[in-house]
């Protein structure tokens, strides 16, 4: 957090100061502030800290140099040394915020959060200029981390998100504390109840984001073993067992998929790939009911309009095929799959243009989807936004 | 606040539970409905037995590295020809090699081999005599007769100059790249080939896929961008980022080259695709020979000849470059054959994992409609495709599939996951109603042992009237797969010789009728992955001992027609032999649609 670069304008602001000199050496003095300001202007902070440090002689109990130079040395990576010349700023001249402000920072980096926490919350509440409150609001929460306030932290957390919506180091810091509080929530939900099924769930769901599809099905059926009437674990491993090709396992599937319905009866998104099961194996009739009760769960399911679209289109019905694939291009009309389907069904029915027309738009929407990648691919590789 | 990434939480939650959830003592379920992929389907009449040993196939192939590969130059391998070059009517075998990018170590024998049939089941290396000694990133093979001479030439394809190798008669090749003209650019990507006579003027023209612009010099190193990680791996980058290469058609001009005429034909507007596999066929039965690409990540293509020596591109809308929801796919191998014996040419395509094969079902009318879940040809969604055919292995009429897998990342042995660098084969059995099921495992060890396989080619070395099949191995040996049937079905082999058409007869149609069953195949220069099958064509006639009529539909226009022939013999038919009145009374056009 102490790059230059990022720190450059808050150190040039909490150091433009117009210090009252000591009388006797006041050109000297000034000059010293002169260079040192020259210095900080070309980002040259150790010079500006030996400035500072040589006016500080001339004028030991100046509050107002000492806050200066321990701002220099909080910006020079020193908050060990900048905390006692802030300190003594701040006893001499109560008021200086300025030197309060990074005398919670540098105590902050030092994790000295119980007393950095109150002066980081008082000046992060205040009408800090922008680029400072959000040094204040990213050590603040780095401090309520480590505290046992979640809710501190979260609030914290959600107030920057909010102050500074697209700042790299700000998403990356709250990414960091909702990942630590499901760390702590799970070691929670172990320590306190170690034999209820979620503890199972939870680990079946971490192990099949790692990709070991086997073991999550393990931990996902010893949860059913506690629990049978647990909703979405069929569901879970219905869903492993059909992207398993490997084992052709769409059968295994099919019966995950019924024994969630029996136990999470609303469930939409297993009547559609129980539809989508029958509808591989060519059970037209039946895929249809499941398809139709998924819509009926879930009316704007777009897969389950698209499934009975296919349906048609496999009866040769292009008629009743477009009007489901009409509703699901209103519903996702960035989806290239119902254009495709689309498609077909104007080839079925012999409408080459508007079947044409369709396929043009597939391959707009591909082109449309692959040069937003292209472009994620370009910022990352280069750091630019957009591609020349 | 801890400063780990999100993934490595999540690796430390998953280790901490997986530790915490052990100490929970509940039973394991077992799973009693559980069934095996196979355990439906019947004896399916043959055996695939491996002989490579046995033959004397003594070849290695080198493709990159072995335990990780930087480019992916690396992970294309090679292909493979059943090739019957002497003409002696015993199908020889040539196998590509690859190289290594940093060169070979002493007594690495890096070079193709072209191997003799000795007609009792083994194999003499003749690579030398034959002049066939060359090293380099060879990529594909396919075979015919430029000049009508009754030798079959054979033309290469690299990762730099392509190669045309002018059979001399006498076993021995003269190397013709630069004089036909067909040689190409010093560092391009050549993949797929095929001969073909687009024209029908009776001499073989020359199709080429290109891959990507690619230089090692400038080539992004594993792990660089998105495009060089699967699975959270460091892998190899491409070809998704990388400039692909149009495909070039050379026109026969009957002296010896090849005019290149891939602007004037339209092939060269594919320029934004990455060629691999490439089919020839007659997809709408007009009689002219279309042309399939098999795109790497990348729309397939249909070249639809105009008749007028142009070509469009129809495959979007005949629906036949996408998956069944309109995704692009990255296509490797692929063939033809009427596997429901409705007369049209289907069409099945390898792809990368995640990406089932297609089976592309002929409806006529240039329209074609993705039957892969339907059919049950989605055996296994991990698998990296490749070589592949529909062939008849037990004589009964239908057409089954092989196909062959194997990744293209060796790191995937380095990662704890599911997927693995060697992959097993897989044998689709036809039901006769549309539908396939899985057979790998009653067809024998030597298709469920894992491999690399890209490169496959079929035909029947041993002339015993079955398909054998030979596999040209990524960093390893071939595997010669020797097909033993178990059955007392019957076939009929066909050896097709152009005199009016070319001489190799490719493009000719033939039509095998037994009782009230059809079969349609045609003679074809390359095809499945970079490869060449036999030229001969076979069609299992099932319990038939005759077959009803042999329809000839040769490129020229001429139809010979065969009636009451015995079966389970291999004949050589020259155009003009069997004429039929049909010649007379019917136009080129075929008439099934």
């Amino acid at each position: 957090m102490r790059i230059w670069s990022r720190l450059a304008a808050v150190v040039v602001l909490a150091c433009d100061l117009h210090p009252g000199f000591a009388q006797g050496n006041k050109d000297e003095i000034d000059a010293h502030i002169q260079k040192a300001r020259e210095a900080i202007a070309h980002h040259d902070l150790k010079t500006a800290n030996d400035e500072y440090a040589d006016a500080l002689k001339l004028d030991p109990g100046n509050a107002e140099i000492s806050a200066a130079r321990g701002i220099t040395l909080y910006a020079l990576g020193r908050p060990a040394e900048s905390i006692s010349l802030l300190k003594s700023a701040l006893a001499a001249d109560p008021t200086s915020g300025e030197a309060e402000t990074f005398l919670g920072l540098s105590l902050a980096d030092l994790t000295q959060c119980k007393e950095a926490f109150p002066i980081l919350k008082k000046k992060f509440t205040t009408q800090l200029e922008p680029k400072l409150r959000r040094l204040v609001g990213l050590s603040l929460l780095g401090c309520s981390s480590t505290t046992s306030d979640t809710d501190e932290a979260i609030d914290v957390g959600r107030q920057l998100k909010h102050l500074y919506p697209d700042d790299p180091d700000v998403l990356y810091h709250v990414a960091e504390l909702y990942s630590a509080l499901s760390k702590d929530t799970v070691n929670h939900l172990f320590t306190r109840h170690p034999d209820s099924f979620r503890v199972h769930e939870l680990a079946g769901e971490a192990l099949e984001a790692q990709n070991s599809t086997a073991q999550a099905v393990i931990e996902y059926r010893k949860a059913l073993q506690l629990s049978p009437n647990a909703p979405h674990l069929h569901y879970r491993i219905g869903i492993i067992l059909l992207e398993d090709k490997k084992n052709n396992q769409d059968d295994q599937a099919l019966d995950e998929f019924k024994q969630e319905i029996k136990v999470n009866s609303g469930d939409a998104a297993s009547e559609y790939q129980i539809g989508d099961i029958l509808r591989t194996k060519n059970e037209w009739e039946n895929a249809s009911e499941h398809f139709t009760r998924a819509l009926e769960l879930d009316p704007v399911f777009v897969e389950a309009h698209l499934g009975l679209a296919k349906i048609d289109l496999s009866r040769h019905k292009g008629a009743s095929a477009i009007q489901h694939l009409q509703t699901a291009i209103q519903l996702a009309p960035d989806d290239p799959r119902p254009h495709y389907s689309l498609m077909l069904a104007y080839r079925e029915l012999g409408n080459v243009q508007q079947a044409e027309r369709e396929m043009a738009t597939v391959q707009d929407l591909n082109a449309k989807k692959q040069s937003e990648f292209n472009q994620s691919l370009h910022a990352l590789l280069t750091g630019e936004r957009k591609q020349p | 606040m801890p400063r780990g990434s999100r993934f490595l939480l999540w690796v430390g939650i998953a280790a901490v539970l997986s530790l915490a959830v052990s100490a929970v003592r509940v039973p394991a379920i077992t799973d009693s409905k559980r069934t095996g992929p196979n355990s439906k389907v019947p004896d399916i009449g043959y055996h695939l037995t491996d002989v490579t040993t046995k033959a004397g196939l003594k070849f290695r192939n080198y493709f990159g590295g072995e335990t990780s590969k930087k480019y992916i130059l690396e992970t294309t391998g090679s292909g493979v020809a059943f090739f019957d070059y002497d003409a002696d009517g015993w199908p020889d075998i040539f196998l590509l090699n690859g190289s290594r990018l940093d060169g070979f170590l002493p007594r690495q024998d890096a070079t193709n081999h072209l191997f003799h049939n000795n007609r009792d089941g083994t194999f003499s290396d003749v690579t030398k005599k034959a002049g066939l000694v060359l090293e380099g990133w060879g990529q594909g093979v396919c075979i015919g007769d430029i000049d009508n001479d009754g030798y079959e030439d054979l033309f290469l394809t690299y990762w730099g100059q392509n190669v045309l190798y002018h059979n001399n008669g006498n076993g021995t090749f003269t190397d013709v790249s630069q004089k036909s003209g067909v040689a190409g650019k010093s560092r391009r990507w050549g993949t797929g080939c095929a001969f073909l006579d687009f024209d029908r003027d009776g001499r073989l023209d020359l199709f080429v896929t290109n891959y990507i612009v690619f230089d090692p010099k400038t080539a992004p190193d594993p792990g660089a961008n998105p495009y060089c990680v699967f699975l959270g791996i460091s892998v190899n980058c491409g070809p998704r980022g990388s400039k692909g290469e149009a495909p070039i058609l050379y026109h026969n001009n009957g002296d010896g080259t090849f005019a290149d005429v891939s602007e004037r034909s339209g092939v060269s507007r594919a320029n934004e695709r990455y060629g691999l596999g490439v089919l020839i066929g007659d997809f709408d039965n007009d009689g002219w020979p279309d042309i399939y690409i098999a795109n790497d990540t990348t729309p397939s293509v249909l070249f639809h000849n105009n008749q007028d020596g142009t070509f469009t591109d129809i495959a979007l809308i005949a629906g036949c470059a996408m998956d069944e929801n309109g995704r692009e796919q990255a296509g490797m191998g692929v063939t033809a054959g009427d596997y429901n014996c409705d007369g049209l040419l289907d069409i099945f395509k390898t792809n990368f994992s995640d990406e089932p094969p297609n089976l592309y079902r002929n409806l006529g009318r240039n329209q074609f409609t993705d039957d892969t879940f339907f059919a049950g040809t989605a055996v296994n969604r991990k698998w990296v495709g490749w070589g592949c055919g529909f062939f008849d292995p037990d004589d009964d009429g239908w057409l089954d599939i092989f196909y062959g897998n194997g990744h293209v990342y060796p790191e995937l042995d380095r990662a704890a996951l599911d997927i693995t660098f060697k992959e097993p084969r897989a044998v689709l059995r036809n039901l006769r109603n549309g539908k396939f099921e899985d057979a790998s495992a009653l067809a024998g060890s030597a298709v469920t042992e894992p491999s690399l396989s890209r490169g496959i080619a079929f035909g029947d070395f041993d002339n015993d009237g079955d398909v054998d099949l030979i596999i040209n191995n990524m960093n390893g040996p071939p595997s010669l797969l020797r097909t033993d049937r178990a059955n007392g079905n019957h076939w009929i082999k066909l050896r097709l010789i152009g005199v009016k058409s070319n001489r190799s007869g490719i493009g000719a149609r033939v039509r095998c009728t037994t009782g009230n069953h059809s079969q349609i195949d045609e003679v074809r220069s390359g095809g499945s992955y970079l490869s060449q099958n036999d030229l001969r064509l076979h069609f299992g006639l099932g319990s038939a001992t005759r077959v009803d009529t042999l329809e000839i539909d040769w490129p020229s226009g001429s139809v010979d027609v065969l009636k009451d022939v015995p079966s389970d013999r291999i004949l050589s038919v020259q155009e003009g032999s069997y004429p039929s009145l049909r010649n007379e009374i019917l136009p080129r056009k075929r008439t099934k649609q």
